[in-house]
C-alpha cells in the first residue's frame, strides 16, 4: 500500500509544475491585468490553505494565513525573480507566515465563517471527527511538540509531492539539514508515541 | 534505522527497508488530512481577498496630473525653482556677498583704503574688484624712468 503511495509520490515529482502558465499570468499581472492574480489565486489556493492548516490545525486560522499569504503575494510579485517556482515561493510565504503565528500564539479574528459551519462542509455526518482514533490525535499533540524548524520540515516533506530539494528551496537551507531534520523529527515522535502508549 | 538508512529511504522509499515504526509515522503524517472547507468557502474567499487588496490601497493606481498639486509635488517644484534662481547667482557673483566687516577684513590684507568705502552693490562684477586690489599698469610707479627708479631706491635704502 506505502509502496503504491510512493510510486504515484515519486511519478508526480517527475511533472514540472506549469512555470510557463505562471510566468505568462505574472507578466499579465504585473502589466496591470488584475484578473491573471485571480488565475493564480484560483491555482494555488488549496495548497496554501493545505499547509497553513497543517501547521495550525485550525480552519480560522488557515484561513486568515492563506489570505494574507495572497497579500502578500500581490505586493511582493513584482519582485517575484522566478529563481524557484510560484508554488515554492508561495509556500515559503505561509509557512514562514505560519511558523511567526504559531511562535505569537496571536489568535485569528479575521475568519471566513464559523468553523463548524466548514467542518460540516466538508464531513456532513460528522463520521471522521468521530472515526479520528486516538492515536492520530497521539500524533497530532506530538507533532504540536516539535521544535519549529522540525515541524516545518516535516509539515512541508510529508504534503503533497514535496521533495527535499524543494523543502529546502522553502526553508532556504541545505538538503542535508532537511534530512536531519526529518530525521529527529521523526525520531521524537516515535519516542513520544511510545511513552503515550505505555504512559 | 540510523540517519544514514533513513536518509538512503527518503532517496529511495521503494527500494530501501527501514524502520517499520519510523515509516510508518511518515505515512501517517502524509495521510494526515485537512478539511475541505467547500466551494462556498473557496467563492467567499476570492471575494474577501479582493475586498482586502482594495481596503488596503494595494491596488496600482494610474497617477493623473492633479495628483501632483499636493504638499508634497509642491515643495518639489518650489525647491527646484529655488535652485535655479538662486544658485547661479550666488555662484556667478559671489563677491556681492560680501558685508562690510568682510571687506574691512580685505582693506588690512591689502591696504586698499578705499574698499571698505565701496558699497558691495557697486561693484558689479569680478573685475572691478581686481582693479582696485591690484595696482594699475597705468599709475605713476610703473611710469618712472631710470634715473627716479634708482632715486627711490637709494632713499629706501637709506632708511
Amino acid at each position: 500500500m506505502a509502496v503504491d503511495k510512493h510510486q504515484v509520490m515519486a511519478a508526480s515529482t517527475m511533472v514540472e509544475p506549469d512555470v510557463g502558465e505562471d510566468q505568462t499570468h505574472i507578466s499579465a499581472f504585473l502589466a496591470g491585468d488584475e484578473a491573471a492574480f485571480n488565475q493564480l489565486v484560483l491555482k494555488y489556493r488549496k495548497p496554501v490553505y493545505a499547509v497553513a492548516y497543517r501547521f495550525t490545525q485550525n480552519h480560522e486560522e488557515a484561513d486568515d494565513l492563506a489570505q494574507e499569504t495572497f497579500l502578500r503575494a500581490y505586493q511582493s510579485l513584482v519582485h517575484f525573480r522566478g529563481d524557484s517556482s510560484l508554488k515554492t515561493w508561495l509556500l515559503r510565504i505561509v509557512s514562514n507566515l505560519s511558523l511567526n503565528h504559531l511562535k505569537s500564539g496571536r489568535i485569528s479574528k479575521d475568519s471566513g465563517g464559523e468553523p463548524e459551519e466548514h467542518a460540516l462542509a466538508a464531513d456532513p455526518t460528522g463520521l471522521n471527527q468521530i472515526l479520528e482514533d486516538e492515536e492520530r490525535l497521539a500524533l497530532r499533540k506530538a507533532i504540536a511538540k516539535l521544535p519549529p524548524k522540525q515541524k516545518e520540515t516535516l509539515m512541508l516533506k510529508t504534503f503533497q509531492d514535496l521533495t527535499c530539494e524543494q523543502v529546502a528551496e522553502i526553508m532556504q537551507c541545505s538538503i542535508g539539514t532537511v534530512k536531519a531534520n526529518l530525521f529527529n523529527a521523526v525520531q521524537k515522535l516515535k519516542n513520544m508515541l511510545g511513552e503515550a502508549r505505555h504512559g | 534505522m540510523d540517519k544514514h538508512q533513513f536518509e538512503a529511504w527518503l532517496e529511495n522509499p521503494t527500494e530501501t527497508d527501514g524502520d517499520p515504526e519510523l515509516l510508518a509515522i511518515m505515512n501517517q503524517l502524509e495521510d494526515l488530512d485537512h478539511p475541505d472547507p467547500g466551494v462556498a468557502y473557496w467563492n467567499h474567499f476570492q471575494a474577501r481577498l479582493q475586498q482586502k487588496i482594495e481596503t488596503r490601497g494595494l491596488k496600482p493606481t494610474r497617477r493623473h496630473w492633479r495628483s501632483w498639486l499636493t504638499w508634497g509635488g509642491f515643495s518639489l517644484v518650489t525647491a527646484a525653482l529655488v535652485f535655479l534662481v538662486w544658485m547661479p547667482r550666488s555662484s556667478a557673483d559671489p563677491l556681492t556677498q560680501l558685508d562690510t566687516e568682510a571687506l574691512q577684513f580685505l582693506e588690512s590684507i591689502y591696504g586698499q583704503p578705499e574698499l571698505s568705502q565701496a558699497p558691495a552693490t557697486d561693484l558689479e562684477d569680478y573685475e572691478s574688484w581686481l582693479e582696485l586690489l591690484e595696482p594699475d599698469p597705468s599709475q605713476d610707479l610703473y611710469n618712472l624712468d631710470s634715473e627716479e627708479t634708482q632715486l627711490l631706491l637709494d632713499a629706501y635704502q637709506e632708511g
